[in-house]
């Protein structure tokens, strides 16, 4: 009797959970407006062709296209933009506006520089040494804009979902006496999959999976599935959405904000400093130059830092660039949007409905933003020209 | 026995030969044996002897000769001798820790005259291959399973609705916890220890001890509901472990077959008892109170030694085992003390003490290398190390929440379910929506993320 519950409960269960799957895994979700909020829109700079200047990841085919589409358009020497979110998306962005990186482009065309970008989500510092490593390697870089962000010192480490290329290739960096390097390396390789059984790939496991009938069939059934069924893929968005109910509920929970002061984790927060200082001391010379900057910062709402230990981090990175003046630039561009060009996002936590947005900016905010640098790079290179 | 081998060749058919190398082996021996009287000794104990050459010389060339050609060029180094054994790198093939250990018990068991040799080579031979336990175990005994896969139940909606909830339970604490901890866990052991605090090194140590559980009770689940849809019962792999409130009781909740097979096969000969029943269940926490006799302390170490090796062929698996023996020796030396003070006998106490030496305990068993595991060890014993922490709140939070679900689904096991099952109705509603959630969570985030890890060992 007990059992014969059991079942029934069971198939009470699978009937309801697939009615709840039908209705809400259907439809057109994505999870990318979840991440920025609906106000606010990604953009990525392209040329009058349409070819790419701008990308989020150094994966194969992203990259590829990029560097052929700068081959196609005459191989100039480059202006490597570095940058998160705040250099992809456009606050309230209507039709025909784009952001700085385009409007900076369309400004260099009678230069003999082109500029191109790769902005990353939640960039690191880590990560933008490791993609100025890469791609210096196919790419003459003269010069490189780096926006230290006070957010962006809390991440850490390298996430292989933007280097896949990197890690297809198994890229390394060179200087491994240096800690730091090492610790990049080391999480490079722990994305390879390779055929030894040490312990590190042991617990990946999936390499012992490698090329049997088992792998090929899941493989197959995935791809069979994400095919024919809408409800299937958009178990991703959903996973997404799950995430980020949990993140709202702990923020609810624990009371946290936008505008709550964001604590920094000292370990990280060296070690992005010390990936700066890596570039900066030893990577510009007069054939690459470097351009730190402080990035625009909504100057209308309490600040999401402990104040000193932002005036601290800002005084940091000046005197980073002050170690070599004369190949390392520094700017600081906090409070050139003014407040009406700033938005708001999704809320943060379950209370509210939207939240003041720090990060991200309306179309005119770009254009302050490309002029502002325009000025800069006119200072800096165009005006030696190559 | 056919479906077996089909679920096995959907990994690596070729790898099929070497199962049934040890199966076959240990077929025609037990027969042999049980053919021979027990007066003849010697060739009872010379058939034995050629059961346990081949099945731990498959062991060893497949898991450890990488390990001891490595160890051994290092000795030569160290010896000043110039010679270096070639290091071979050979793919483990799956399930060959969990066969091996039952087709050995298999024919100890008829050695020590526990049980009859079965003649019939597809039921012996479904006994090795069965497939819900091949992989990843419950390691099982012959006395127990054989007798049910002769018998063949029928079909009957009780054993799928059985089966089928226990799969379900499974398959939510792999994909849903295990998969989901997983990325943090990879994260922190990334990390140069160095720069740990000894905050982060408990959280890791706490993390990797959820994710494990949540991973290796999860095939469990799925192995004992597989087999129980077709109406053959294996014995329970795990109960509640980070609910123990002593080593000795820990390794009565966890791995269950693992140890039990340990305590029958290894320590009880070792501390000189005879073994009289052979069981899968139980664990090795009752054999360790079995014997007063000093050899029995050898034999702690010696068994959890080997207990640490058959998990990987590394020295930290090894410090892994010898950790557990020694926590174990002092808990059996401070029982005298245990006793003059009560308190210090209650569950409560014991738990708070064996829960964070257990999860320290799994910082070896996930570390790279055991020079990084004593950098992570000494963070703990280290009080600068208590002042900062290096990794996102978010880690912290996420451990504790595991702790409390933990906790939470303990109490719900062991009280409140009981209770509700007084009034059918609530009960029969609330598992409805217990259910319907599990589905929809586990349909969500199914993903070919990742293997068991006990796949591996």
């Amino acid at each position: 009797m007990t059992l014969r519950k059991l079942f029934f409960e069971i198939l009470v269960g699978l009937v309801l959970s697939y009615f709840i799957i039908a209705i809400f895994f259907s439809g057109d979700r994505k999870f990318e407006n979840l991440a920025l909020g609906t106000e606010t829109a990604t953009y990525n700079a392209v040329d009058k062709a349409g070819m790419p200047f701008h990308i989020q990841r150094t994966n194969k085919d992203e990259y590829d296209v990029l560097v052929k589409a700068w081959q196609q358009r005459g191989s100039k020497p480059v202006i490597l933009f570095l940058g998160n979110s705040q250099t992809h998306s456009i606050n309230q962005q209507k039709s025909g506006e784009v952001n700085f990186i385009e409007l900076l482009n369309r400004k260099a065309e009678d230069t003999p520089y082109e500029i191109l970008c790769i902005s990353l989500p939640n960039a690191g510092l880590q990560e933008f040494y490791l993609i100025y490593e890469y791609w210096k390697n196919s790419l003459p870089l003269k010069l490189v804009v780096l926006p230290v962000f006070m957010d962006d010192l809390r991440e850490d480490g390298i996430r292989d979902v933007f280097f896949s290329k990197l890690v297809q290739e198994k890229f390394q960096l060179s200087d491994t006496s240096n800690a730091l390097v090492s610790k990049i390396n080391r999480e490079l390789r722990s994305y390879w999959s390779s055929n030894d059984n040490t312990k590190a790939n042991r617990d990946k496991s999936t390499f012992f999976m490698k090329e049997t009938f088992q792998e090929k069939s899941e493989k197959y059934l995935n791809h069979k599935l994400d095919s024919s069924s809408t409800t299937w893929v958009n178990r991703a968005n959903v996973r997404g959405e799950f995430f980020n109910w949990l993140y709202k509920l702990r923020n609810t929970l624990l009371g946290i904000k936008a505008n709550t002061v964001r604590k920094m984790i000292p370990q990280r927060f060296e070690d992005n400093m010390h990936a700066v200082e890596l570039l900066v001391k030893s990577r510009a010379t007069e054939q690459t130059k470097f351009i730190l900057y402080i990035p625009p910062i909504r100057g209308d709402a309490k600040l999401p830092y402990d104040l000193d230990g932002y005036t601290e981090f800002k005084e940091r990175v000046r005197k980073l660039s002050a170690f070599n003046s004369k190949y390392v630039f520094y700017r600081n561009y906090e409070g050139i949007i003014p407040p009406e060009l700033w938005g708001y996002k999704a809320a943060t936590n379950l209370q509210s409905e939207r939240e003041v947005d720090y990060m991200h900016f309306q179309y005119k905010g770009h254009q302050i933003l490309c002029d502002s640098v325009q000025v800069l790079l006119h200072q800096v290179i165009y005006k030696d020209g190559i | 026995m056919l479906a077996s081998c089909v679920f096995y060749g959907f990994w690596r058919w070729e790898y099929l030969s070497v199962m049934f190398i040890s199966a076959l082996t240990d077929y025609y021996t037990a027969i042999a044996i049980g053919n021979t009287p027990i007066e003849n000794k010697k060739k009872r104990n010379y058939l034995l002897a050629i059961t346990l050459i081949v099945n731990l010389g498959l062991l060893c060339y497949f898991k450890y000769l990488f390990f001891f050609s490595e160890n051994a060029n290092g000795f030569f180094n160290f010896l000043g001798i110039d010679y270096q054994l070639p290091l071979l790198r050979i793919l483990l093939p799956f399930g060959i820790s969990f066969y091996t250990f039952e087709t050995i018990s298999y024919t100890v068991d008829v050695y020590r005259g526990l049980i009859k040799p079965e003649k019939s080579f597809l039921n012996y031979g479904l006994f090795v291959t069965f497939f819900p336990k091949l992989v990843a175990g419950p390691i099982q005994r012959a006395a127990e399973l054989l007798p049910q896969l002769k018998e063949r139940p029928f079909f009957k909606l009780d054993y799928l609705a059985d089966g089928l909830k226990r799969i379900l339970y499974g398959l939510f604490l792999k994909v849903v916890l295990a998969d989901n901890i997983s990325p943090f866990v990879d994260e922190g052991f990334a990390l140069s220890p160095e720069t740990l605090s000894a905050i982060d090194v408990w959280m890791l140590a706490f993390m990797f001890g959820f994710q494990i559980y949540f991973d290796f009770s999860a095939y469990s689940h799925i192995a004992v509901g597989t087999a129980k849809m077709m109406g053959i019962s294996i014995p329970e792999n795990f109960n509640f472990p980070y609910m123990a409130s002593s080593f000795k009781d820990f390794w009565k909740r966890w791995h269950i077959s693992l140890s039990s097979w340990i305590r029958d096969y290894l320590y009880l000969p070792l501390a000189g008892i005879k073994v009289s029943t052979t069981t899968g269940s139980g664990g090795i926490g009752e054999g360790l109170d079995t014997t007063d006799r000093s050899a029995k302390t050898k034999a702690l170490f010696l068994t959890w030694a080997i207990m640490g090796l058959w998990h990987g062929a590394n020295w930290t698996f090894v410090f892994w085992g010898l950790y557990h023996a020694l926590i174990i020796f002092l808990e059996r030396k401070l029982k005298p003390l245990r006793e003059a003070v009560p308190i210090l006998n209650t569950f409560w106490i014991g738990w708070a003490i064996t829960l964070p030496l257990a999860m320290l305990s799994w910082i070896p068993f996930r570390a790279d290398s055991l020079a990084n595991t004593f950098l992570m060890l000494e963070k703990v014993i280290s009080p600068e190390a208590y002042t900062f922490y290096t990794m996102r709140e978010n880690n912290y939070i996420i451990a504790a929440v595991m702790m409390i679900f933990i906790l939470l689904s303990y109490f719900a096991n062991h009280y409140l379910e009981p209770t509700l099952n007084k009034v059918p109705y609530l009960s029969f509603g609330i598992n409805c929506i217990k259910f319907t959630v599990i589905i929809i969570f586990v349909f969500t985030f199914l993903r070919p993320i990742s293997q068991f890890i006990y796949f591996q060992f």
